[in-house]
């Protein structure tokens, strides 16, 4: 038996006339970080409303962890599942009483709530907000926060509408490095949808691209340490021999996370595998700097 | 203008000396209001909610029933509610024809549409994010919609002012299905007309002076509550 968190079938989202997502079949693996990309319109948001069992397709089956989703089943599973808008919705109340809500809402007495918020904040960074009203939060803060009452709603999935699109860079890195991290502490499953090429090449392992609310490819990422290098005006990749067989020139697909001791870069190769390229130390660094996007890279030979 | 100053002087002597007549008609006033209020509410807010978060075949028929019972005058609410509740009506044999139990169901078919209508409106502007936050932090249908009336609270407490003001402010009502019986079913509207009528201004400005003040206190109540919301 696969092992699919999601499987989809020949769904169909219809609003009025308009078809706005239409998928033969779709699998989502469990405990990856999956990129849903595509430009506005494409029924991002529509399909991960789907996956967050709070919308339901006009036609065709959704299975989540090996078991058809009914309308029945559907307020049990959301449980399981936590969507998190661009803007996260912050409840009126304080920062606590929000990462409160969702055990609240279970029952579990006031002292572990407590407790575990107040493990939780701290685990976010937040600790000092606690007592803050929630909707004075900045969009950085209340992206972390709404990590945070996702965890305390003890989520296994979570879906993301673009957790970077309202925070500025500061913000950013150390959003992306909390998700990042709790992807590793509690195993989770994430989707997240963003325009942010870069956000993708640091956190993805796979992407769905979405065109016309039509699937229009899934693509494996695999990251490399790699080292780049600069030799007679040309931009030389010199890749590890797990990388496998490479040839060609590389289109540089983002740069992320260029920082004192560290790069970032997304790469696509002519047989378009992507590949991610962390790129450490001065002399990388001081080379990456001067990458821009459309510049290629070559592999050494 | 003499005789307003007069009235106004022996009124406030009326109220300031706690005259037992005044207080027995504000006191059933405002208690039948209040039950009117509680039941309009009870089944004004999921009905409500259920309006503002379902899509139906019939729905805009049912809004349109609603919003047109906001604008039917009291005397005909009354005159309805009197065929049935009359002693040769279906309801004829509760016996509850000029009894305070009538003006208050009077009052809440007076109430509810207005309570309907006030709280759809509050809903649908709320983010509907709200509501689907909440269920996706595994809150069941009934907590989601606890919880949207939780951030719709100014707007619902408004619609309940507004509500209460209506009830305690109309005449046709009571008149009709109170009978207007001294310390049994006079309320204030109803005594204030009777005075009136009697050319015995003193009660009646004492009686329009405790609805102003009951006006005053419900609004002071809710801007007190939007200070504590926007803090």
């Amino acid at each position: 038996m696969s092992r699919d968190l999601y499987l989809l079938k020949n769904i169909k989202r219809i609003f009025g006339q308009r078809e706005v997502l239409s998928i033969d079949s779709l699998s989502v693996e469990p405990e990856l970080i999956y990129g849903l990309m595509g430009p506005n319109g494409s029924g991002k948001t529509t399909l991960l409303k789907i996956l967050a069992f709070l919308d339901e397709p006009n036609a065709g089956s959704v299975y989540f962890e090996n078991r058809e989703v009914t309308r029945r089943s559907m307020a049990a599973l959301r449980s399981k599942v936590v969507w998190s808008p661009q803007f996260p919705v912050m409840f009126t109340g304080s920062l606590r009483y929000n990462i409160e809500y969702p055990m609240r809402i279970r029952g579990v007495e006031a002292v572990r709530r407590r407790r575990r918020s107040a493990e939780l904040l701290a685990r976010v960074g937040l600790s000092d907000l606690a007592e803050a009203p929630a909707r004075r939060l900045s969009g950085g803060e209340a992206q972390r926060a709404s990590l945070a009452r996702a965890l305390a709603a003890e989520a296994k999935v979570l879906l993301l509408d673009e957790p970077t699109a309202n925070v500025d860079a500061s913000a950013r890195r150390g959003l992306v490095k909390l998700i990042e991290e709790l992807w590793r502490e509690q195993r989770l499953s994430i989707i997240i949808t963003t325009h942010d090429q870069s956000l993708e090449a640091e956190l993805c392992q796979k992407r769905i691209y979405l065109s016309d609310g039509r699937l229009a490819s899934i693509n494996e990422t695999t990251t490399h340490q790699a080292v780049l290098f600069q030799r007679d005006g040309r931009f030389f990749l010199s890749l590890p021999p797990e990388a496998g067989p490479v040839n060609g020139v590389f289109a540089i697909e983002a740069i992320a996370a260029l920082n004192k001791s560290e790069a970032r870069l997304k790469l696509r190769s002519e047989d378009h595998r992507l590949i991610n390229v962390r790129i450490e130390g001065e002399a990388g660094l001081s080379t990456a700097r001067r990458l821009t996007l459309s510049e290629p890279v070559y592999v050494e030979k | 203008m003499q005789i307003f100053f007069d009235s106004l002087i022996s009124a406030l002597k009326i109220i300031g000396g706690g005259d037992k007549e005044l207080w027995l008609i504000v006191f059933l006033s405002l208690r039948c209001t209040f039950w009117a209020c509680l039941f309009a509410s009870v089944i004004g807010l999921p009905t409500a909610f259920f309006l503002a978060h379902n899509d139906f075949p019939g729905k805009r028929l049912i809004i349109l029933f609603f919003n047109t019972l906001q604008s039917v005058p009291t005397v005909v609410v009354g005159l309805f509610l009197y065929v049935f509740i009359s002693r040769r009506g279906i309801f004829g044999p509760l016996d509850i024809l000029y009894s305070p139990v009538a003006i208050s169901i009077g009052q809440f078919f007076l109430i509810l549409p207005l309570m309907v209508m006030f709280i759809i409106s509050a809903l649908s502007r709320l983010d509907e994010r709200y509501h689907q936050t909440a269920l996706t932090l595994g809150a069941s249908g009934r907590q989601a919609a606890m919880l949207v009336i939780r951030e719709s609270r100014f707007a619902v407490v408004a619609a309940l002012c507004a509500a209460f003001g209506r009830g305690v402010a109309e005449v046709g009502v009571s008149m009709m299905l109170g009978g207007n019986i001294k310390g049994y079913t006079r309320t204030m509207t109803t005594a204030m007309a009777l005075e009136y009528d009697k050319g015995e201004f003193t009660l009646a400005v004492a009686l329009g002076l405790v609805l102003l003040l009951v006006s005053f206190l419900l609004n002071g109540a809710l801007s007190f509550f939007q200070g504590r919301i926007e803090r």
